[in-house]
């Protein structure tokens, strides 16, 4: 293969900077009716009694749909292989509340405002429980499997570890949080008679939509038509239908019209998934010379009483740290919350910042650079699984990254940096994410003008795979980037798997290759140019092939995981508790880079969401009434430009071509893994402030970090060194910029 | 003149001005400018991020100045001049905003980037013009385009929200068009070749 990829601008910038991209709210539909949804105002309980006379009479409303009334949908497997819904509960399908929010009604309109106003006019009688949404008030039993894999392993014995220089045990929460893509969740469902469905909605995953309205509504698959070039967005929240989704799609249905649905900022809050909040406790035990010789991992998690979610924060566990003993297991709750689901990295994110908090409390306590104690007890295998990893380099990662941070000339106190009145300290921690593919398949079109059409119903929500895709056909064909058309997003295209768990390039990318390959062979020529003259020859439309991705050879063979390491410097103002990150520094071991530019964003967006969780992201439930007090984007606050510094990008390693033959891994969630840690270890440093819970809010850091401390006697000594020496204050920060 | 009907009663006539074309609609003065331009003039350009005012991602240009149009009622902007994300390219050839921020990765799903883009040419000009932002050192000296600071550019685009937070991108593409060197969009890859 030449090599044409590098740095290539995106094939899908033009029609994003332009507008003339399509997302699934804007298809202009003739005869449009626009839905809203009615929701429910208490936390818990049942409806006695909904009143939708007012609704119906108002200007414009055509009809009002509540569990009185609900349009016909069928349960589905809800399996994952023929069908899966996040939510497991039909919508409207009784009279019982179980959150707040819960949607419980739709008013559908001529047009949007008619419709919202009239949802308003619903009159709701409710017979109120008191809801349960405090996680110190919930009853936690053992999680069930996630997706086939146990949440609970032990090797060796943790409890048995009684001779070790170190001991920490130390728990560490997180909040609530919200995928918040910029793009609301929003569905145009419309029907061509009874038995065949377009549906314009944002999905990560075409093919899996497809099969799920077709079981919900009682068709072959083929009679419903997915249509989705371009998403807002998802990061988890977008793979499945929602109940606004089949809801919507019933109703217009029921109706014979097209019906849309847009999530207000309100109920995106609960009714479109997020990331439950967490409480970890990690024990570790190391010998003097850093070596661990214990890790236990016991986490906690929430779940809606309507299906269940289980943040698998284990999942990290084995992976990161080698230990003769090691242990894990997780519990789960059921709460009177929307359902959680999967949020960019679910599991890796909360759990390594539990796993990468600790290790950094490790290495103070053994007076060792944290680089180090990360580079001895660094494990070649996958603990769980006993299968060796395919292509690792964490230890590139932590050197790489150390030297071009400028690491080695840290302080190695704690507030012993001061820059224009602020306390700085230095942060580091470890990242990772496995190595998912799954199978897809590819059409390639060799056209008589002397271009490539490239055609699959893979996605892009903004993780540059149609440049992915294009860039792979360029560099198998040897042709321009540009002659390159690609087609992604719609269900009559092969099936081009999901953009979801980081693998839609792993999955992909070899597709691409092969069916590039096997056009240039069925055309017999060495390269695009040869394949067109040919062509034209011919005088045939089209030379064309189409081939499908293997699941990766030799997967008993190997366990495939990526890895990286986090590099950052903070500013705090404790009078005010402000927290700034003023240097970042990411370097990743992803295997084969397809584009240096896409690639980048990936890890940027991966870090900034990281930093998004770490400073602000926080969505609160009223304890009494259960309903969420966030409610929009000003109240669910995430980063903006001023919060965030230059995020400086590294790749090294090797092509992982034990895993497939493009050699590459996937990029869209590792950057997010490890941040909330680092910034916490940077605070850690630059305070003397161990902050366990997140996000790192002004009330935390104002704290006095000599209450905050006091009961832990590994810093205390420490502590009263410095306080006595009184001198943190004269040493001026300095670092070379040579990042 | 394109002229949309509307079956609504209690709509209004209202004449709008858009990319420098006539249209005239009938619609609720309940309407906003945003809903008036996605669901009655199809022009999707402009994206519907929040609906309060709080994202950004439905800023245009009215008589030049940068607008959250969901805050914006469309009835109240007769006789004046609105450009959306799709009033700014002259026919194939790109606004040099917008070829900034393809250049510099400032998008990724593209769904805030009309928004931010729309802000970026107000931006330039309000610099251009003189005016100061919140961090503005010495109100007496506002900065000159060559000199704008990043934490400047930051500042004066805060009001603009990307969860994919292609914001270092954004940020190098102001820095481009003010004709300053930004840092590569691109990261620094040090990754073995593949096998030959």
């Amino acid at each position: 293969m030449s090599k044409v990829m590098g740095a290539v601008n995106r094939k899908d910038g033009r029609a994003k900077v332009t507008g003339n991209a399509t997302y699934a709210a804007e298809h202009q539909i003739p005869g449009l009716l626009h839905g809203y949804l009615v929701t429910a105002s208490i936390g818990s309980g049942q409806i006695k009694s909904i009143d939708t006379s007012q609704a119906e009479k108002a200007k414009g409303v055509v009809a009002v749909f509540t569990h009185k009334n609900p349009p016909k949908i069928f349960k589905p497997s809800n399996n994952f292989i023929s069908s899966k819904i996040y939510e497991a509960r039909l919508p409207l399908s009784d009279a019982q509340v179980h959150y707040g929010g819960q949607i419980i009604g739709l008013v559908v309109a001529d047009t949007f405002e008619q419709a919202k106003h009239a949802a308003h006019l619903v009159k709701v009688e409710y017979e109120t429980q008191s809801p349960l949404t405090e996680f110190q008030k919930a009853t936690f039993k053992e999680a069930p499997p996630f997706m086939g894999e146990e949440l609970k392993f032990e090797k060796g014995n943790v409890a048995t570890v009684n001779n070790a220089a170190v001991k920490i045990e130390a728990t560490y929460t997180t909040t609530t949080e919200l995928n918040a893509p910029m793009e609301p969740h929003a569905i145009i469902a419309q029907w061509q008679g009874a038995d065949a469905l377009t549906i314009y909605e944002p999905t990560q995953w075409v093919m899996g939509s497809q099969r799920t309205y077709a079981e919900l509504f009682g068709l072959p698959a083929e009679r419903v038509r997915i249509i989705t070039p371009y998403l807002g967005g998802g990061f988890g929240s977008k793979a499945m239908p929602w109940p606004h989704g089949i809801l919507c799609a019933a109703v217009a249905r029921h109706l014979q019209r097209p019906v849309k649905v847009v999530l207000s900022r309100r109920q995106m809050t609960v009714n479109a998934g997020h990331r439950s909040e967490t409480e970890q406790t990690i024990g570790l035990a190391a010998a003097a010379d850093g070596k661990l010789m214990a890790i236990a991992h016991d986490v906690k998690s929430s779940t809606s009483p309507v299906d269940t979610f289980t943040e698998p924060c284990t999942r990290v566990t084995p992976v990161m740290y080698s230990a003769p003993n090691l242990r894990y297991a997780q519990e789960l709750a059921i709460m009177n919350v929307g359902t959680p689901t999967f949020m960019r990295a679910p599991g890796e994110n909360p759990g390594m910042w539990a796993l990468e908090s600790a290790m950094d409390e490790l290495a103070w306590s053994l007076k060792l650079d944290p680089v180090e104690l990360r580079l001895r007890n660094q494990t070649q295998e996958h603990q769980h699984q006993n299968l060796p990893f395919s292509a690792k380099h964490f230890t590139d990662c932590l050197k790489v990254g150390a030297e071009r941070f400028g690491w080695k000339d840290r302080s190695r106190q704690v507030r012993s940096l001061l820059r224009d009145g602020q306390l700085v300290g230095w942060g580091m921690a470890g990242a990772t994410f496995p190595a998912l593919q799954g199978v897809a398949t590819v059409k390639v079109r060799l056209l008589p003008d002397s271009t490539v059409h490239v055609l699959t119903a893979g996605n892009d929500m903004g993780t540059g795979a149609y440049t992915m895709v294009a860039g792979v056909a360029a560099e198998t064909l040897g042709v321009s980037v540009e002659k390159v058309r690609v087609e992604m997003g719609d269900s009559q295209l092969p099936d081009g798997g999901m953009a979801g768990g980081s693998m839609m390039t792993a999955s992909l990318a070899p597709a691409v290759i092969k069916a590039c390959q096997d056009v240039l062979k069925s055309a017999d020529c060495n390269d695009a140019t040869d394949a067109w003259a040919a062509l034209r020859q011919s005088g045939r439309a089209a030379f064309e092939a189409t081939a499908t991705s293997a699941p990766p050879e030799g997967e008993k063979k190997w366990a495939f995981q990526s890895w990286g390491a986090h590099f950052c410097e903070v500013t705090v103002d404790e009078e005010i508790g402000r927290l700034q990150i003023t240097r970042w520094l990411s370097v990743m071991d992803i295997g084969r880079v397809m584009n240096a530019k896409t690639a980048a964003s990936q890890v940027r967006g991966g870090v900034i969401m990281g930093i998004g969780q770490a400073l602000m992201e926080e969505c609160l439930l009223d304890p009494n009434i259960g309903y969420p007090v966030v409610y929009d984007l000003a109240t669910y606050h995430f980063p903006s430009h001023a919060d965030i510094p230059r995020i400086d990008v590294v790749f090294v390693g090797e092509p992982d071509l034990n895993f497939n033959l493009a050699g590459a891994r996937g990029v869209g969630e590792i950057g997010i893994t490890g941040v909330s840690a680092v910034i916490a270890n940077a605070v850690y440093h630059a305070t003397g402030k161990r902050i366990r819970s997140l996000p790192l809010t002004p009330e935390k850091l104002m704290a006095d970090f000599r209450a905050l401390t006091a009961d832990e006697t590994r810093d205390a000594q420490e502590m009263k060194e410095l306080i006595a020496s009184n001198k943190s204050h004269e040493r001026v920060a300095g670092h070379s910029q040579n990042v | 003149m394109e002229v949309t009907q509307s079956t609504v009663s209690g709509a209004v006539a209202v004449t709008l001005n858009v990319n420098g074309k006539k249209r005239s609609l009938a619609i609720e003065p309940r309407v906003t400018l945003l809903d008036t331009l996605r669901e009655h003039l199809g022009l999707t350009g402009s994206k519907k991020g929040c609906d309060h005012g709080q994202c950004g991602a439905c800023t245009v240009l009215v008589d030049g100045q940068r607008v959250y149009s969901c805050l914006a009622l469309a009835v109240m902007q007769e006789g004046k001049e609105i450009v959306t994300i799709e009033g700014l390219a002259k026919d194939d050839v790109l606004h040099p905003v917008q070829a900034a921020f393809i250049d510099n990765d400032g998008l990724q799903c593209g769904y805030c980037t009309p928004g931010q883009i729309c802000a970026t040419v107000a931006l330039l000009d309000e610099v251009k013009q003189g005016s100061s932002s919140a961090i503005t050192p010495n109100l007496e000296h506002p900065p000159q385009l060559a000199e704008l600071s990043e934490a400047e550019i930051k500042e004066r685009l805060s009001g603009n929200l990307c969860r994919c937070s292609a914001y270092n991108g954004i940020v190098a593409a102001v820095q481009q068009l003010v004709g300053q060197t930004p840092p590569s969009a691109a990261a620094d890859v040090m990754v073995k070749e593949m096998p030959a």
